[in-house]
């Protein structure tokens, strides 16, 4: 295995919403709880989870985009909340992120070239821009005319190479991937899985793919980490996590996927109506109240992400699975 | 170039959605009669300082109050006998100069303050919007009536009252309209690769409300001109004798039975250059909109 | 045979944008107690499918050909008419349960409301019939959310309010329109099988819109394939998706990653070559043909959309439009 490139050491982040009344205290949301993830050089690391599960604010964190409310993360060993300013450069040249919406996240005021060669001129990397934006719409397979347009002349499939062209720009370490392909249709989603997968050899890339699709995870994870309400609840290569999940929310997850062939969806009714995770925690297990396999132990104590086995390779976050 | 032909060969690379090649910005017929109207107006202005059918101050009581067309007056005379073409020629400068300083001094104030709210959450947000609160509370007419006692009433302190009057307005629009782009995936791209939240600001949030911005502060010129004809009512605008729109208006009340045209022809002039410049901004919102500019 | 009258029966059902076709006749055929879905990628003409039979198409749009319901030329009704269908004899349930819903309505009231608009139900009684319903969605403690508002509730919650108001009139058909491309998997799986047995409870048919082929395998029976606004392969699902004849259909099936337990996942996905053309960019002759491996000059005809024989399933028949279909026995596709 090779080296952390990019650690999360014990982070939490909580927001404060506005307050409810003129004279209660602001309630707080805590998005992320005593998370531990590490990034290892040269894996595609997927993190799923559903809305609300903190997996987007985990990633907005690592990439230094937000604080942690407490916690470290590191890149390649340094604490990046007391980087130097040219550390911090260097930092955001080295990690880039592309995002679901690709109609949202193109100014569409700028032409395709502008966009391109933007994270260029703000980070003052000095290389021929024109070369450099040539080369790149290349590598995404767009033709050299692209530059002149603007981003609403494209498809959705195409915006979303632009994106990504965006993002390799600076020649990141590091890209990260929130919901790349969700937006885009099923025969567009296929084209630019097998880019991404193409750019990461070409360019050698380490991947975070945050997803809510687990059989799109299944396809280009190594790793996959499963979020819920804010905190992972299971680690573990991509085979085994799908083969044999420990975790009870794993398995419903798994057991929601609307198969193509054969499949048939099983839903444990006695958790209709029980959805993602509301910011009001109470103490226990945050999955308990949807849990087949709850106990008593489960509402008393917040189950640790614990290792599996003697490899080490899998934890899980569970009372029954850790007994 | 068909395109069938196009994809009939095994073609790595896709064409972009249109086979158009970008097309030139489309000039719409409210860019055009707005610009018609203002270009108007401004050129108005510009042949007053040089040349005006009859001085615009000359005051011949023996010819006072004469219909349109009497003896060259193209439009008339006043109850002092003075020109109204030439008064209205004069005051356009009036009518401009109040309205482009007015709007610039609620753009350039209330803009950046709209962005700081806009982009620095919290108390910072709180502190300028209630102030924005204040200021908006406070009347535009006792605002103009203070700066007057203080400069003395003329031109400018009627402009500054209105200007001023204006920036919470700018500062709420603008605050309103870069909180949704602020919120975009574009911006969050730009933070990664490290852009600054003025940068990001001035290059990525202000153009795209630009449209929101162009429209608001047509609507304010335009308003702007009105306020300048009701301080010049109240004394507090230009003073006797540099003709106004608004003061010929409202002087021309007095003689309304008598003469309606007095009043219509200064009106007239408000109202034309209000359309106009409300077109104007329509049409510059429409050319600036890379999506408008590609439907032909 | 099935000889039960269908619940909708498109014929040739044609919408220009301009002079460019967006849809060129479309004809189906949903039989009562029928599982419909309707598959196709952005630009492929199932939005505009749907909004033709609701008579919803946006100004300046008009359908040609036929869509009977009921033994009434929808096509031909007046907006007061439409209305009276709409709502009560067919519904919808769209993608996004927050705008589908007003916002500042109790559920109980909203529900409530379009009973007794159809129904004329008395306040008291529409109001009974509306909590039943809501238990029928499986809206847990369903006489509380009566008086809750759209915004008190989560995504799925929402849907499934949206569902209760689709079926209070026990409508002949439920057009859903990605009913689920806005939720959360768990949830998604919930409300997709919530759809499946009401639709049966109530006797409808389902005309399901959708992206998403894992979805419409979980809950059709039925499929219709659709590109560049024809209908270019339909049948019963389980045949259609495990032998695909149209080179399209194939093509988007092997795009789609799937976790196959125990078999090495695929290192790459198989994509179609090109891309969806832009409206009005579509080929002469066959729509697909610039992008498909299997085109000769037969292919600069318009394939038909007929019948391979023999392959009639409960009613169902497997249609295709191509000249050179993949793997099926005896098809000959006329030129149109």
């Amino acid at each position: 295995m090779n080296d952390p490139i990019l650690e999360a050491r014990a982070v939490s982040r909580s927001f404060r919403l506005p307050r409810l009344s003129l004279t209660g205290k602001r309630p707080e949301i805590q998005a992320l709880l005593d998370v531990d993830i590490i990034v290892n050089e040269g894996e595609t690391l997927g993190i799923v989870g559903e809305s609300g599960s903190g997996k987007t604010t985990l990633a907005h964190l690592l990439m230094g985009l937000d604080q942690p409310t407490s916690g470290q993360i590191q890149y390649r060993g340094n604490d990046i909340a007391t980087m130097s300013r040219a550390g911090l450069r260097k930092l955001r040249a080295s990690m880039q992120i592309i995002f679901q919406d690709p109609n949202a996240s193109l100014d569409p005021r700028l032409k395709v070239g502008t966009i391109i060669t933007e994270p260029l001129r703000s980070l003052k990397i000095n290389t021929d821009h024109q070369t450099r934006l040539a080369e790149l719409l290349d590598a995404v397979g767009l033709a050299t005319g692209a530059k002149n347009r603007y981003p609403h002349e494209f498809s959705g499939g195409q915006r979303q190479r632009i994106a990504i062209a965006r993002a390799l720009a600076p020649n990141p370490k590091v890209l990260v991937a929130d919901e790349p392909v969700s937006a885009l249709d099923v025969s567009v989603r296929a084209k630019t899985l097998n880019l991404l997968q193409d750019l990461k050899e070409q360019f050698d890339l380490t991947m975070v793919m945050i997803s809510h699709d687990l059989s799109v995870m299944h396809h280009v994870c190594d790793r996959v980490a499963v979020m819920y309400s804010g905190r992972i609840v299971e680690t573990g290569p991509v085979e085994d996590l799908f083969t044999a999940p420990e975790h009870p929310y794993t398995r419903t997850l798994l057991s929601a996927i609307p198969r193509l062939r054969g499949g048939s969806l099983l839903v444990d009714e006695s958790t209709d109506d029980v959805e993602g995770a509301s910011g009001e925690r109470s103490s226990g297990c945050s999955f308990a109240p949807r849990c087949p396999l709850v106990h008593d132990v489960c509402y008393a104590d917040d189950p640790k992400l614990l290792s599996l086995g003697v490899n080490g390779e899998r934890s899980v976050a569970c009372h029954a699975a850790n007994n | 170039m068909s395109t069938t032909l196009a994809f009939d060969q095994e073609d790595p690379t896709d064409a972009p959605v249109t086979n158009t090649p970008h097309e030139r910005r489309q000039i719409g017929a409210n860019l055009i009669i707005g610009a018609t109207i203002v270009t108007a107006i401004i050129a108005a202005a510009l042949v007053s300082f040089v040349w005006t059918p009859f001085d615009p101050t000359n005051i011949e009581i023996s010819d006072r109050l004469q219909g349109v067309g009497w003896e060259g007056h193209v439009l008339g005379t006043d109850h002092f006998g003075r020109d109204v073409l030439s008064q209205l020629m004069v005051g356009a400068r009036n009518t401009l100069f109040i309205g482009i300083l007015a709007v610039g001094i609620a753009l350039v104030i209330g803009v950046p303050l709209g962005g700081l709210a806009a982009a620095r959450r919290g108390w910072l947000e709180e502190s300028v919007m209630r102030l924005s609160d204040v200021m908006y509370a406070f009347p535009a007419i006792l605002l103009a009536i203070l700066l007057s006692a203080a400069r003395g009433p003329g031109t400018s302190s009627a402009m500054i009252a209105i200007g001023v009057a204006y920036i919470p307005i700018v500062a709420r629009v603008t605050r309103g309209a870069a909180l949704t782009v602020f919120q975009t995936d574009y911006i969050t791209a730009a933070h990664s690769y490290g852009r600054g939240k003025t940068y990001v600001f001035v290059r990525h949030v202000v153009p795209n409300i630009s449209s929101v911005l162009i429209v608001q502060a047509t609507v304010l010129f335009a308003l702007a001109i009105l306020a300048e004809a009701a301080l010049s009512y109240l004394g507090l605008g230009a003073q006797p004798p540099t003709p106004s729109w608004g003061r010929s208006l409202f002087e021309a009340q007095t003689f309304f039975r008598l003469r309606p045209a007095l009043a219509f022809f200064p009106g007239l002039a408000i109202a034309i250059s209000v359309i106009g410049i409300n077109l104007l901004g329509d049409g510059i919102r429409d050319y600036l909109d890379p999506k408008l500019a590609e439907k032909s | 045979m099935d000889t039960a009258e269908p619940v909708l029966q498109v014929t040739d059902l044609s919408v220009s944008v301009g002079s460019t076709p967006a849809l060129s006749n479309v004809s189906f055929i949903i039989r009562p107690g029928a599982r419909v879905g309707l598959i196709g990628e952005s630009g492929s003409g199932k939005t505009l499918t749907a909004l033709s039979i609701m008579g919803l198409l946006p100004d300046g749009l008009f359908a040609s050909g036929s869509v009977v319901h009921d033994n009434r030329e929808l096509l031909d009704l007046t907006e007061d008419q439409l209305c009276e269908i709409r709502g009560d004899r067919i519904t919808m349930v769209f993608q996004e349960p927050m705008t589908a819903l007003n916002p500042v309505m109790r559920i109980g009231d909203q529900v409530a409301e379009v009973l007794r608009i159809h129904r004329s139900l008395s306040r008291a009684e529409a109001s009974d019939r509306a909590l039943e319903l809501l238990a029928q969605v499986r809206l847990r403690d369903p006489l509380a959310r009566m008086k809750a508002y759209p915004h008190q509730l989560s995504g799925g919650q929402r849907q499934r309010v949206v569902i209760a108001i689709a079926l209070a009139c026990d409508p002949a058909l439920i057009i859903a329109d990605e009913p689920t491309t806005a939720l959360d998997v768990t949830v998604q799986a919930q409300i997709l099988v919530l759809l499946r047995d009401l639709v049966e409870d109530h006797n409808s048919s389902l005309l399901l819109i959708t992206h998403d082929l894992a979805v419409v395998a979980n809950v059709c029976e039925e499929v219709l394939v659709m590109y560049g606004g024809r209908i270019i392969e339909s049948g019963p699902t389980t045949q259609v998706f495990d032998s695909p004849h149209h080179p399209y259909t194939s093509g988007l099936l092997a795009a789609v990653p799937e976790i196959e337990p125990g078999q090495e996942r695929r290192e790459r996905l198989d994509t179609i070559r090109g891309s969806v053309p832009g409206l009005g960019q579509f080929p002469s002759g066959c729509v697909f043909r610039n992008r498909c491996d299997r085109a000769t000059d037969d292919c600069l005809d318009d394939p038909n959309l007929v019948a391979i024989d023999g392959s009639e399933q409960d009613g169902a028949t497997r249609m295709v439009a191509c000249f050179h279909p993949i793997h099926a026995q005896s098809t000959e596709a006329s030129p149109r």
